[in-house]
């Protein structure tokens, strides 16, 4: 005889001040083999769980429910506590009175109330109709991939490879580096950035338990936590990479030359390069589409001058198939297209740049050498204006959010105008200056005051051309006026947007994304490394803007999940997956085509004495409990254990009935 | 420097503006990108991000008294930049009408006399004619001699038709009598 | 292609000439020209300044006419041209308006007539390909200043036909009549017109900044699609020469003067001589009269 408990927390007020629990207390001791219903404040608490502990006892309950936040909140912590009571976790049903009634029915109480004891009925309808379950288990593979080698991936590896584990970094580029290699000084220090950046990719190229693989993308992945089946294409480079020692010849030689993305289109390169001096690994790529040899058919001086014979034009792709037991995503970010904003003429007008654009300018590694250049002719610019918030907290562009780093950014970039050239004026259009980090407030200041950067707090409206100079009209809400300046350069604040592919990147991985496509979280505050997939990992911006401690911060913060993960040999899996009753299976298949992890195969089984059928069978550590298969079966054949018919039937009838 | 009393402030205004443009005031930030590209921030006393400021604040004596929104020429520039996809225009319109409703004096009385004198021919003519629009401008606003040089030139370029026909005025007439009574 | 027109209150009186030089072109052009019957003014901006639902019922009598006889609309002037489409987008995205307007009007407007501005007809609809076809006369040597002004690319949802800012549709049409496009800075700031009776001293700085650039930027001439900044730019221009003492002396011309004058048509019947700024002297000056 089942003898239910039901738990009705307050949580603080966000239940209790709209939902009227002693009510719902009430009601539901009226329900069906309820034994016992309380309240109490805190139900996730220590005294909380005791009390449910206690009740357990007292009343010798069997099956429990806890009307409460939601699942994805609390419900292993109840499973647990209940576990402990020596119940089956599988008896305990959770309902959602917090995000699915009180948060959203704040206005009408008399409502919620209903909807809550509606939700705890539903309930109690389920958890008796339950049945025990017990976890599966399934080995960890302790390899982990990370994808992207920017400083998120490259901190991430060198964690995982320092605490032993085999570590596989993808990068798409052909050397890794990331965003970070194109900065000139990084903000509050105003360290260099790849004098800090080149240590720590030569750590990660040497560490022996790192392989790099750049010129490289993931394409598909398969299976589950702890064991990930990837392919990874190698894209050809046609160069040697165990035969080139880098030594730079090709490139010098190479007659074709096209615009250098990695110095933001200011410059040129060639059409065989490595794409900055750091690179690593130092072994240049040949462009394709823009190699003579590859266009027309003759040239072949890369060839011809190649000292250790590195260079081989009819390399193919390579697609190579690897497991993992864990994966980073460390994708990073793109710049916002700045070409947007017709106002400020970026793309029609030279002098106007974008920041990176101005941080290859500064970088004495750059087209320019160092030298801040007016691009339209080479002069050393007077004015230069810098524009906050291009891209960014503008729904008008669809660009709500904060871009979180131009602020420190623009300063940086003023100060290092100042630096370059004494003699200029720098200003600086904000709207709000947001400098939360460590350091950071202290470094707007000494712009504003040591460096005499001229902050004006209003947007520009409009930039247009008027003779050699740049005409800037904006405003200054706090002296109250327009703002009229002949500047001789402007530079836009780079927003981070989302790489261009992100969308393709979570379809790959199977995580979701938000409205701008940026990965999201499993949890905004408590999990901002991990992702709904368990064992797939965020790390860096590729989850929303984030500046360079942060990232560093998070992709050590993904290594220790990882390591975590790869304490244990093997790890539990939820029962609760498909299961197939074999009496009434057609052997129709249908449930093996729409299965989207590849957990169904089709197996030889004996049904009555004699006769033999193939049947569907679910390969239990790779289903992972979706109900797909159940939906879609003609013979009502599939069941999802802890999801049966019968319980969703139950769960419905108690919906319906007043 | 104003003295702004919060307890003072009141939103009458504020929401009559917010209901007759259906924009709603609190989505400004004033990040000043109106005011910067407004072709006529230059005569005004606030400029439109100040304007929408003390709207958002009901500083109801310093709506009345800005001649901000009186002298919006209409040309959609702050609406079309705005991040914020306020239609700052149809603000300083819905302002003018709150004051035309009687809630307030015009600030710019030639403004406001001549867009009645013009909004009178249409209902009267169905077609403002435009020489009765500039004699009569003029006769109201006190400056007679305004333009006058010009009439003579524009007469023999043949712009000034003096005569005037009546067109559709029944139905013109119904429009503002139904829609003055909403 | 027939479309209703709707002339607006301006080319019955100070716009003559855009009026003659439209119904040139478009007969060139194959273009039938309808006038609504008994249209009536669509409101200018006076009467959005003053009575919402009259702005937008004001435009929707005449649209009423183009809904029967199902045809799109062709209005010459930015105002007319702002406020029928916009009456009309509000009408079909405001169930609300949609009764109230209704009621005003004592007919059901649906809001689902096209519209068109002038430029767009002649551009989008019969093509820049068409109109070279027929140029007689290419405009060599003449350096135009294309004026968009405020109205014909704001606001965006109204002026869908090119990009809001640094627009290029009559920049491409005067390449396509032979002569040669000024790339400048004013090319969509506005002239005024608004208060062009009520406060002309507000106005006269801002027709003054647009000349200014246009003379800076070497332009021959302007070209307008617009009675109401057309009557700022000419009419006014004297006055702006005598207030800030310089000396523009630019003829302002509708864009159908200049595709007329390229297609052989007299300039009399063009309506050039009516400017106030005597376009002559530079016409005969390039060889083109």
């Amino acid at each position: 005889m089942a003898r239910v408990g039901v738990f009705i927390c307050d949580c603080g007020v966000n239940i209790a001040s709209t939902v009227d629990v002693p009510k719902v207390v009430e009601y539901a001791m009226t329900l069906q083999k309820v034994a016992i219903a309380k309240e109490y404040k805190y139900m996730c608490s220590d005294p909380g769980q005791n009390l449910i502990l206690d009740t357990i006892k007292e009343y010798k309950l069997d099956r429990i429910v806890v009307s409460s936040c939601s699942p994805r909140m609390h419900e292993l912590t109840f499973r647990i506590c209940v576990n402990k009571g020596k119940i089956n976790p599988y008896y305990f049903e959770m309902a959602n009175i917090r995000e699915q009634c009180s948060w959203v029915h704040q206005k009408d109480k008399e409502a919620a109330t209903k909807k809550a004891m509606k939700l705890t009925e539903i309930a109690v309808a389920k958890v008796l109709r339950n049945e025990p379950l017990f976890p599966l288990y399934s080995p960890v593979i302790k390899r982990a991939l990370v994808i992207g080698g920017g400083i998120a991936g490259i901190q991430a590896s060198l964690d995982l490879g320092d605490a032993g584990h085999e570590t596989v970094i993808v990068e798409r580029e052909s050397s890794i580096g990331g965003r970070m290699s194109q900065l000139d000084k990084t903000f509050p220090t105003l360290d260099c950035s790849q004098c800090i950046l080149s240590p720590k990719m030569v750590a990660v190229a040497q560490n022996k338990n790192i392989k790099i693989y750049t010129y490289a993308e993931v394409e598909e992945v398969q299976g589950y936590v702890g064991n990930f089946t990837v392919k990874i294409r190698k894209k050809a480079r046609y160069v040697d990479m165990v035969k080139c020692t880098g030594c730079g010849v090709c490139t010098q030689k190479c007659p074709a030359k096209t615009s250098s993305e990695f110095n933001e289109k200011t410059g040129d390169r060639k059409a065989i390069y490595t794409p900055f001096p750091q690179a690593v690994p130092n072994v240049p790529v040949i462009d394709k589409n823009n190699c003579i040899y590859f266009l027309k058919g003759k040239c072949k001086v890369c060839e011809k001058f190649c000292p250790s014979n590195a260079i081989i034009y009819n390399q193919e792709d390579e697609v190579v198939e690897e497991k993992f037991g864990a994966i980073v995503v460390a994708t990073g970010i793109d710049i916002y297209d700045h070409s947007n904003y017709g106002e400020y003429g970026y793309g029609k007008y030279k002098n106007v740049l974008s920041g990176l654009q101005f941080e290859r300018m500064v970088s004495s590694s750059g087209p320019t050498d160092g030298h801040i250049l007016r691009p339209s002719d080479q002069e050393e610019p007077k004015d230069v204006v810098f524009i906050q918030c291009v891209g960014a907290r503008d729904p008008s562009k669809g660009q709500d959010y904060c871009a979180r780093v131009c602020c420190m950014w623009t300063a940086k970039q003023a100060i290092l105008l100042k630096e370059h050239l004494p003699n200029s004026r720098a200003y600086i259009f904000y709207i709000d200056i947001r400098a939360f980090g460590k350091g950071y407030e202290e470094f707007v200041r000494r712009a504003q005051v040591d460096y005499q950067v001229t902050y004006l707090r209003g947007r520009v409206s409009r930039i247009y051309e008027k003779g050699k100079k740049l005409r800037v009209l904006g405003t200054d809400t706090l002296a109250g006026g327009q703002v009229e300046i002949d500047a001789d350069m402007v530079i836009l604040a780079d927003a981070m947007v989302p790489k261009y592919d992100s969308v393709k990147v979570a379809q790959t991985l199977g995580i979701p994304y938000d409205t701008y496509r940026f990965f999201t979280e499993l949890h905004p505050k408590l999990a901002p490394v991990e992702t709904v997939t368990s064992g797939i990992f965020l790390a860096g911006a590729c989850s929303g803007p984030k500046d360079i401690p942060d990232t560093v911060a998070q992709a050590g913060a993904a290594a220790a999940k990882v390591c975590a993960l790869f304490s244990k040999d093997n790890i539990e899996i939820e029962p609760t997956i498909a299961q197939v009753n074999f009496s009434l299976c057609s052997g129709c298949e249908t449930c093996k085509l729409v299965c989207p992890f590849n957990a169904i195969e089709m197996r030889e089984r004996e049904i009555r004495r004699g006769v033999k059928r193939s049947i569907a069978n679910v390969i239990e550590s790779v289903c992972r409990g979706c109900g797909t298969c159940v939906g879609s079966c003609y013979c009502k054949a599939i069941d999802l254990r802890g999801f049966r018919d019968k319980q969703i039937m139950a769960e419905l009838e108690a919906v319906c009935i007043e | 420097m104003k003295w702004i009393i919060l307890k003072d402030t009141d939103k009458k205004i504020t929401g009559e503006v917010e209901k007759i443009s259906g924009q709603v005031v609190a989505n400004c930030y004033q990040c000043g990108k109106c005011t910067a590209g407004c072709p006529l921030a230059y005569a005004m006393d606030l400029g439109p991000t100040r304007f929408i400021r003390i709207l958002q604040l009901g500083v109801t004596e310093e709506i009345k008294k800005s001649n901000t929104p009186w002298f919006c020429i209409s040309c959609e520039t702050c609406t079309t930049r705005c991040p914020r996809e306020i239609d700052i225009a149809k603000l300083m319109d819905a302002t003018r009408i709150v004051s035309q409703n009687g809630e307030f004096k015009p600030r710019e009385l030639r403004i406001a006399i001549f867009d009645k004198i013009f909004t009178k021919l249409v209902e009267v003519f169905g077609r403002p004619p435009e020489f009765l629009l500039g004699a009569l401008n003029n006769a109201l606003t006190f400056n007679l001699f305004k333009d006058v040089l010009l009439f003579p030139k524009m007469f023999i370029k043949g712009k000034l038709p003096i005569s005037f026909s009546r067109v559709n005025s029944k139905a013109v007439q119904q429009i503002f009598e139904k829609s003055k009574s909403r | 292609m027939k479309f209703a027109y709707f002339p607006g209150c301006s080319l019955h009186s100070t716009a003559k000439e855009y009026d003659a030089s439209t119904k040139f072109v478009c007969g060139r052009l194959g273009i039938e020209l309808v006038e609504i019957p008994n249209w009536v003014c669509c409101g200018a901006t006076p009467i959005h300044r003053t009575n919402a639902l009259a702005s937008i019922a004001l435009p929707a009598k005449n649209l009423l006419w183009a809904q029967t006889e199902n045809l799109p609309v062709a209005a010459p002037c930015s105002e007319c041209f702002s406020r029928l489409k916009l009456a009309n987008l509000e009408v079909a995205e405001n169930e609300e308006l949609k009764k109230n307007v209704s009621e005003v009007l004592g007919e059901t407007y649906e809001g689902n007539v096209d519209i068109y501005h002038l430029p767009q007809v002649i551009i989008e609809k019969i093509g820049l390909k068409e109109i070279e076809k027929k140029v007689a006369k290419k405009l060599s040597g003449l350096k135009i200043a294309s004026y968009y002004g405020c109205l014909l690319t704001r606001p965006p949802k109204v002026a869908t036909f090119d990009r809001i800012e640094d627009p290029q549709f009559l920049d491409n049409l005067v390449l396509s009549l032979g002569a040669e496009s000024v790339n400048w800075a004013y090319k969509t700031e506005c002239c005024g017109a608004t208060f062009s009776l009520s406060k002309k001293e507000l106005v006269l700085k801002l027709t003054n900044d647009i000349l200014q650039n246009a003379y800076d930027e070497k332009a021959d001439c302007i070209m307008v699609a617009c009675p109401l900044c057309h009557s700022n730019l000419d009419l006014r221009q004297k006055e702006v020469e005598k207030k800030y003492k310089v000396k523009y002396n630019l003829p302002v011309f509708y864009f159908t003067q200049l595709i007329g004058l390229s297609m052989g048509a007299d300039i009399r019947g063009l309506g050039l001589k009516r400017h106030m700024v005597s376009a002559e002297k530079l016409l005969s000056s390039k060889g083109l009269i």
